[in-house]
């Protein structure tokens, strides 16, 4: 549905179009607080809080961008803003690839035990790539799924996270070279993509 | 003669988007068997990103809507209580024109000027308080209506 009509069912009292807008943005939010936050707990309120939020502040979105864009620019800016009130963490932390002990990498428990070669076998590259992924500094993460797997274009990446058009660009491309370069020194490409 | 490959950056712009000098980066590309082989790699990357596992973060849906139930409450009450502060508004200075008036007039005889001042501030402080209650049945039912219907 057009985001105009969306936002209007919605400040007319239209519970349903709220919802709707939920489940339509529901994966971006997860990707990005996923990427950014580590506790699990924490990851839940503040995916609550950010839908709370965007309703709060639907009478004032102006429609210069996409609805989708708006409330992924809420998701980022409402989690760094948790990580610098928590942790008293700066930009160029979350830019670095800090491990942190908190972390606790949903969903992906089960590959912590296996070595390589189990990995592969299964064909599991998806998990290969997240395991390597999560090495990543957050924001080169979060920049990364934002771009490859929300399908998000540059412009919309820096409108999401406030960052100029050209740091997007940078961080993609020192990402994505690190990323390739981690994955070579483990596996070899026919590994990796037989 | 030593080769010069190309940059890890020229390969990803190539493979991202509508690079600017394209031609150039083509030809380069399909004479070079190592730069062949690491934009090969990217595109397989690039794919296998599809493959990423989606992370799940079991959020509870009730509590957002029963959050944003009561931000609604708020809202309307703030909103109908506006019309209510003016007319209460209204009506006191109304009162206190009349009294001043009256207060001022009253050891002398009525003049016909004071009486329709206050003839003209007595009738203007009604229509004001109707028009209030007007916009306060309108605002009522614009809200409640859509409720209403929504129930429905």
């Amino acid at each position: 549905m057009e985001d105009k009509l969306l936002v209007n069912q919605i400040l007319g009292g239209n519970k349903n179009a709220f919802m709707q807008v939920i489940a339509d943005n529901q994966k971006l939010v997860m990707q990005i607080v996923y990427r950014l936050i580590s506790d699990e707990e924490n990851r839940k309120d503040l995916v609550q809080e950010i839908f709370i939020k965007v309703y709060a502040g639907l009478p004032k979105f102006s429609f210069q961008s996409k609805l989708s864009t708006w409330i992924g620019s809420i998701a980022y800016n409402h989690s760094v803003h948790f990580l610098e009130k928590k942790k008293h963490i700066s930009f160029s932390e979350l830019t670095d690839t800090g491990e942190d002990e908190e972390s606790e990498p949903l969903g992906y428990n089960h590959l912590s035990q296996s070595t390589p070669e189990d990995i592969l076998s299964k064909k599991l590259v998806g998990d290969v790539l997240n395991r390597e992924m999560e090495t990543l500094p957050k924001l080169s993460q979060t920049l990364l799924v934002l771009y490859h797997i929300e399908d998000k274009s540059y412009e919309e990446i820096a409108l999401i996270t406030n960052l100029p058009m050209g740091t997007v660009k940078s961080y993609l491309f020192r990402a994505r070279k690190q990323l390739k370069k981690q994955l070579l020194s483990k596996y070899t490409k026919e590994e990796l993509w037989k | 003669m030593e080769v010069k490959h190309l940059t890890d950056d020229q390969i990803q712009e190539y493979l991202s988007g509508s690079p600017l000098n394209k031609d150039y980066l083509e030809t380069h590309i399909n004479q070079c068997p190592k730069c062949m082989e690491t934009l090969s790699m990217y595109k397989q990357m690039f794919l296998s990103f599809s493959e990423v596992p989606q992370p799940i973060i079991d959020f509870d849906m009730e509590v957002i809507m029963q959050q944003i139930s009561r931000e609604q409450v708020n809202t309307i009450s703030e909103y109908l209580a506006k019309p209510v502060f003016a007319g209460i508004g209204a009506f006191v200075l109304m009162l206190l024109f009349v009294f001043i008036f009256i207060n001022k007039y009253s050891a002398n005889t009525q003049s016909a000027v004071t009486t329709t001042i206050i003839f003209v501030g007595i009738s203007v402080g009604i229509l004001l308080l109707i028009d209030l209650v007007n916009q306060y049945k309108r605002k009522y039912t614009e809200i409640f209506g859509k409720q209403l219907q929504q129930n429905i």
